[in-house]
């Protein structure tokens, strides 16, 4: 393929959404109305269809031929000049819009782009009849636009910049029905706790900045010898970079505890929830440390970190979801569990440079995976609350699976890869994650860090099983009951709903046996540049067995207490009333964020507001005042009266008469 | 080119003498039609000059690249110039004639004498065009609202571009200060005859205040030119002369008499600008300023603070801008930006808020500035414009509400999306700018401002940094409270108003398509700024932090990178 060809390819991937998004938002409103979803679905089309022959041919041929002629991997397509202040170590900053695209965003690409384009055909049927549905269209489009631009980015600017591309997409869409109240609450806390990582992510930005004079990918990523030089030169700066974009990741991809935000979103339509906070955005922050790999590796102790923050993310998480009644909660709950589980695998490398590949690859293939089937759950539950009349508390129905068979049997292949049944999908990802914490736990320093999380990971893997199946048992089995807002005779998807369900369940029962026992994933990530290729890929059947009988535990436990003896879920949640709240109210954390952060803040803000106007004004006003009140008294010498005037002349006779006959010297 | 600007600057004060010429006379309503033509006509030429201005900096780009030229050019260097002697100071007449460039005028005339001088650079010409756009904007948004001696209310507008424009063409101490003080004047009558209840006591506090400030600054100035004048330099006012004397001789001033200079020069802008503790008219005359004075106060005028300090300030007096200004400047940008943020959080008035607003944002422009390297001052500039486009955005589209329901306060108003979509729509446009989202324009000034300031001294950029999150909170806060959830208006009242119109339609956009551009290509704007805000740098290029070899160097040997390691 010459690379002219290329690189309208790789154009075409952002810039078909972002075409569709333009062209809805002006003409959507008055003209297109529903046929908004046009222009969408062929962007997306188009756009997967790019993305797959990036992923097939494109990025392949050129490692291909790098290998032949020594030269750079990853395939360039120019774009223009952003910014340019001249040299950067003259105190100037140069960013170019490039794309750059190379094996790990061709991956990522392909899963963001396919899920894109069997989210927006759902979509089409779910916003049905909605007022705002051109501008559903229009944001769904401009936020693909910006997650191809983030993975095809080719510096740490343009990364930033769709970083906040994608955030701002997320706080029109969590805010889509913006006359409901909790709506536009989540939007602004979405945007707001996102800031919080920006903050990080910029700084850490500056850093790499004044450290490397540069940021580009290629310089600082893929050039030992500027990062030696660099490290030589700036240790102490390039060991605050990892913490920084770990405070930019977690808030991105909501780890504790930064999390609180993913919750709360899921106020936006369930299409928006399954793309954009379940498949692609939230996992932006795992491709953010995955790509930075590099810059982590520096600093063990920032790895560790990371798969700390992942474990107490995924346990807690966990633990919260048992308890969720509403369905989408109980998703999104297990959302940030698992993207808790990519960062322990991504911050293995502290156990030795030989497994930070191993690590990143475990990530990626968890998140990869992960997108198929999450975004599949989250759909079926869009599926289970459009036939509900939007009602969504699992308390509220039961029993199902009669009437929504095609809902009910992909939620189950969705909720089977999620436990991490034998031979799904999400059971060779997070297998491969217990695979690599597993062989870190013998590191000498931090071997018990990562032998304590990998428990940790197995026991949270047991609970994912049993609360995805409470909520699959909750739904699906038990008397049919049907809540007053679904009429009496609730439909199932129909078939603009129905095929993107059964695809992606598909993908959730497949993907995993395609690419993951071929170990196919691992050797194509292995082609980015900054990660070294592992030399031999073995299964651990120990590990496999135990995950195996872990997951079915928590499925046959959820069975036990959820359709077998449904009284004992309540004995539990009555007989330890403490456990159960802390569970249910989400660790306090919001009402602790509330007490510690938010209202200290105002009240701060209301007493420097009080200071400026009753102290720094009053000082201005009184400033203002003194030079009347210093002519105060020279002011009655002025009254106006003749005699007044008559004396003060006089008085001033006198004193010349005195003057000159010298009584004053 | 010269002759457009002196048209532009012409323009608006013979369509604002003729209004108040027929004030008595004419139809009233006929004076509105009069004031968009004039503001029209003043855009139209500014926007020729913008693009003659590019072309020729283009060229003499191209000819410096070709030449050898060893003389370094002044660190204020306008491309295009006027100059014309007016008055000797030592008493015998000056030679008549325009002398074309400083060379010449030293050569025909010995004793110091005050010109006229005016020319354009990159960043005045930017400000320029800021300003006539946002005059047209200013008209159309007062187009209903204005009801009551409109010839007058049409011609202060005016007249006040006229001064804004001669602000920024000034390139001597004189002209300056003449045509800064100027704009007090019909901004003061804007204020104190179209404003809110409070008018008087608003317009009042508004101009003692910065005039005090200003008297001050006159002190500054009145030094910088007799120490001049007593050197021997010919042209003791013209700013270009003044900053390649004060370079070339950094001993002519004593370091404690360019402080002083400094301090004095200073007072004026930090009321103006105005930066913390100094900025408490602002909100004051921002409540009770009409809307159209509200966007020229908060997208011009308060510029010409931060503009006097870029003009005066950084270039004439490097060393004191660094050893005073930086400290002070970094300190009281960042609590300018804390302070203000949190002060405009609790604003229950949507002006009010929009107000502190300006606060903050202007705290960037002062930690890019005083950062006194090429990244923070480009940024502080490009701030400048920034700022004046969204906050001059937000003020036209929270004038809209006002217009409608004659109340501003969040007690009254609430889900304004559900009735108003359009103005919704524009007002979360316009508040992504002011946030700094990137894409859209306040992104690349605050970004290279703090980076600036991050570059000098890492803590106070971090600092500042958290303007970031605080932003996103009050206007976000601002935006759910205001625009989102469900609908609550006055009970009393008409209501039987529409979205927005086509005028007010016509008034917002340009300015969202403006922080559009801005904010996906930078880099023109940058390029026309860059050789203005480069000059500045290079007085500071030597004070930077200790060089260090750079990357590129040990990619050019590496046989030397390796004995190294």
């Amino acid at each position: 393929m010459s690379p002219e060809a290329q690189h309208t390819i790789l154009w075409l991937i952002p810039g078909a959404p972002l075409a569709a998004a333009i062209i809805i938002a002006l003409l959507g409103p008055k003209w297109l109305g529903e046929r908004s979803r046009w222009p969408c679905w062929i962007a997306q089309a188009i756009s997967a269809v790019c993305a797959l022959v990036l992923l097939a041919n494109i990025v392949p041929n050129n490692w291909v031929q790098a290998a032949d002629d020594n030269g750079p991997v990853g395939v360039v397509a120019s774009g223009y000049t952003w910014l340019d202040l001249g040299q950067a170590d003259d105190g100037g900053m140069q960013v170019r819009i490039d794309l750059r695209a190379d094996a790990i965003s061709a991956l990522m690409l392909a899963m963001v782009t396919t899920v894109s384009f069997l989210v927006s055909v759902f979509a089409a049927g779910y916003m049905h009849g909605d007022r705002g549905f051109p501008r559903f269209f229009a944001a769904f489009s401009l936020f693909v636009f910006s997650m191809c631009m983030l993975v095809l980015s080719s510096n740490y600017l343009q990364l930033y910049i769709f970083w906040e591309g994608v955030g701002l997409c997320s706080y029109l869409l969590i805010g889509y029905w913006y006359e409901r109240p909790a709506a536009a609450a989540a939007a602004k806390k979405a945007f707001v706790v996102n800031r919080i990582g920006d903050m990080g992510f910029i700084l850490a930005i500056f850093l790499i900045w004044t450290s490397f004079n540069s940021l580009d990918f290629s310089s600082v990523l893929f050039d030992a010898d500027q990062m030696r030089f660099a490290l030589d030169q700036h240790p102490n700066r390039l060991a605050w970079v990892p913490f920084l974009l770990l405070i930019g990741a977690m808030a991105k991809s909501a780890q504790f505890p930064l999390h609180v935000w993913l919750p709360d979103a899921m106020e936006g339509p369930t299409p928006v929830s399954a793309l954009i906070h379940a498949a692609t955005m939230v996992t932006a922050g795992v491709y953010l440390i995955a790509r930075s790999m590099p810059l982590f590796m520096n600093v063990p102790d920032a790895q560790v970190l990371v798969s700390v923050v992942g474990a107490v993310t995924a346990l807690l998480t966990a633990l919260i979801a048992l308890t969720q009644n509403d369905l989408k909660r109980v998703l999104a709950y297990s959302t940030v569990s698992q993207l808790g589980f990519m960062f322990m695998a991504l911050g293995v490398g502290a156990a030795g440079a030989h497994l930070a590949t191993a690590g990143a690859t475990a990530g990626m293939f968890h998140l990869f995976t992960h997108g198929f089937f999450k975004a599949l759950l989250f759909l079926t539950a869009g599926s289970v609350m459009h036939s509900m009349g939007d009602v969504i508390d699992m308390r509220r129905f039961s029993g199902l699976r009669r009437a929504l068979p095609i809902t009910h049997w992909t939620f189950l292949c969705g909720a089977a890869a999620l436990a991490g049944v034998p031979l799904l999908s999400g059971f060779w990802s997070k297998d491969e994650i217990l695979v690599v914490l597993h062989e870190a736990s013998e590191h000498p320093q931090y071997g018990n860090y990562f032998a304590t999380i990998y428990w940790i990971a197995t026991i949270t893997a047991a609970l994912t099983a049993f609360y995805t199946f409470r909520a699959y048992f909750m739904t699906f089995w038990g008397p049919e009951r049907f809540p007053a807002e679904a009429g009496h005779h609730p439909h199932d998807a129909p078939p603009v709903m129905a095929w993107p369900l059964r695809l992606l369940a598909v993908a959730a029962l497949g993907i995993g046996l395609v690419t993951g026992v071929t170990h196919w994933f691992a050797r194509y990530l292995q082609h980015t540049p900054s990660m070294e290729p592992e030399e031999h890929m073995v299964f651990h059947v120990d590990l496999m067995v135990l995950s195996s009988a872990v997951a079915l535990a928590g499925i046959a436990a959820a069975w036990w207490m959820y359709v077998r003896r449904t009284g004992v879920a309540s004995g539990v949640a009555s007989r330890a009333p403490f456990l159960y709240d802390l569970s249910a109210k989400k660790f306090f954390l919001d009402e602790i964020y509330n007490a510690v952060i938010v209202l200290p803040l105002r009240l701060v803000a209301k007493l420097m507001y009080l200071i400026d106007v009753f102290v720094i004004d009053r000082i201005v006003d009184t400033v203002g005042a003194l030079p009347r009140l210093l002519s105060a008294g020279p002011r009655l010498l002025h009254a106006g009266f003749v005699s007044n005037y008559a004396l003060m002349m006089w008085v001033g006779l006198l004193a010349c008469l005195g003057y000159m006959l010298g009584l004053f010297s | 080119m010269l002759q457009l600007l002196f048209l532009l600057l012409l323009s608006p004060l013979v369509a604002g003498g003729l209004l108040l010429m027929f004030s008595g006379v004419s139809q009233q309503r006929t004076a509105r039609w009069i004031a968009l033509a004039g503001s029209l006509l003043a855009l139209v030429f500014s926007l020729e000059i913008a693009r003659e201005y590019r072309q020729l900096q283009a060229e003499q780009q191209a000819a410096a690249a070709a030449s050898i030229d060893t003389v370094r050019p002044s660190p204020i260097q306008p491309r295009v110039e006027f100059r014309q002697p007016w008055l000797s100071l030592s008493g015998s007449a000056a030679a008549p004639g325009a002398a074309t460039s400083p060379n010449a005028a030293a050569a025909t005339a010995k004793s110091p004498v005050l010109e006229f001088h005016f020319g354009l650079d990159g960043v005045s010409v930017a400000m320029i065009v800021l300003t006539t756009l946002l005059t047209v904007s200013c008209v159309l948004i007062s187009w209903e609202s204005i009801r009551e001696r409109e010839s007058e209310f049409y011609a202060a507008l005016l007249i006040l571009q006229s001064g804004l424009v001669g602000v920024f063409c000034s390139f001597d101490i004189v002209m300056f200060y003449v045509f800064f003080e100027f704009t007090l004047i019909p901004l003061f009558f804007i204020i104190a005859i179209w404003g809110g209840p409070q008018r008087r006591y608003a317009a009042v506090k508004f101009f003692l205040y910065t005039l005090a400030g200003s008297l001050v600054t006159l002190i500054g100035l009145v030094i910088l030119v007799t120490q001049a004048a007593a050197a021997g330099l010919a042209s003791p006012a013209s700013l270009p002369d003044l900053a390649a004397w004060l370079r070339d001789y950094p001993e002519a001033m004593s370091y404690k008499l360019q402080v002083i200079t400094f301090v004095a020069l200073s007072a004026g802008f930090l009321i103006k600008v105005p930066v913390f503790p100094f900025h408490t008219w602002l909100p004051l005359a921002h409540v009770e300023a009409p809307t159209a004075g509200s966007v020229l106060l908060a997208g011009v005028l308060l510029k010409l603070g931060t503009y006097g300090f870029l003009r005066l300030c950084l270039p004439i007096l490097p060393e004191a801008c660094l050893q005073v200004g930086l400290p002070a400047g970094a300190i009281l940008g960042v609590v300018g930006i804390v302070w203000g943020s949190l002060c405009a959080l609790v604003q229950r008035d949507l002006k009010k808020l929009v107000a502190y607003t300006s606060v903050a944002h202007l705290g960037f422009c002062i930690l890019g500035l005083f950062a006194l390297n090429r990244s923070g001052i480009t940024g502080g500039v490009l701030q400048m414009i920034n700022h004046g486009l969204a906050t001059g955005g937000l003020f036209l589209l929270v004038g809209m509400v006002y217009e409608r329901y004659h109340t501003r306060m969040l007690d009254d108003l609430g889900g304004l999306a559900n009735r108003l979509p359009a103005i919704a729509a524009a007002m979360v446009f316009i508040s992504m700018a002011s946030i700094g989202l990137p894409g859209l324009n306040g992104f690349v000034g605050e970004m290279l401002s703090l980076a600036g300031m991050f570059r000098r001294h890492p803590y106070v950029g971090v600092a500042g940094t958290t303007g970031i999150i605080l932003s996103a909170w009050y206007l976000l806060g601002m935006l759910q409270h205001f625009f989102f959830g469900p609908l609550r208006e006055p009970a009393h009242g008409d209501h039987s108003f529409g979205d927005m119109s086509l005028r007010e339609l016509a008034a917002i956009l340009p300015l969202a398509a403006a922080c559009l551009w801005i904010g996906v290509t930078p880099q023109p704007l940058i390029e026309m700024i860059r050789p203005d805000v480069d000059a500045v740098t290079q007085l500071y290029a030597y004070r930077e932090e200790p060089a260090e070899q750079t990357p590129g160097e040990v990619m050019a040997t590496p046989l030397v990178a390796e004995a190294r390691r």
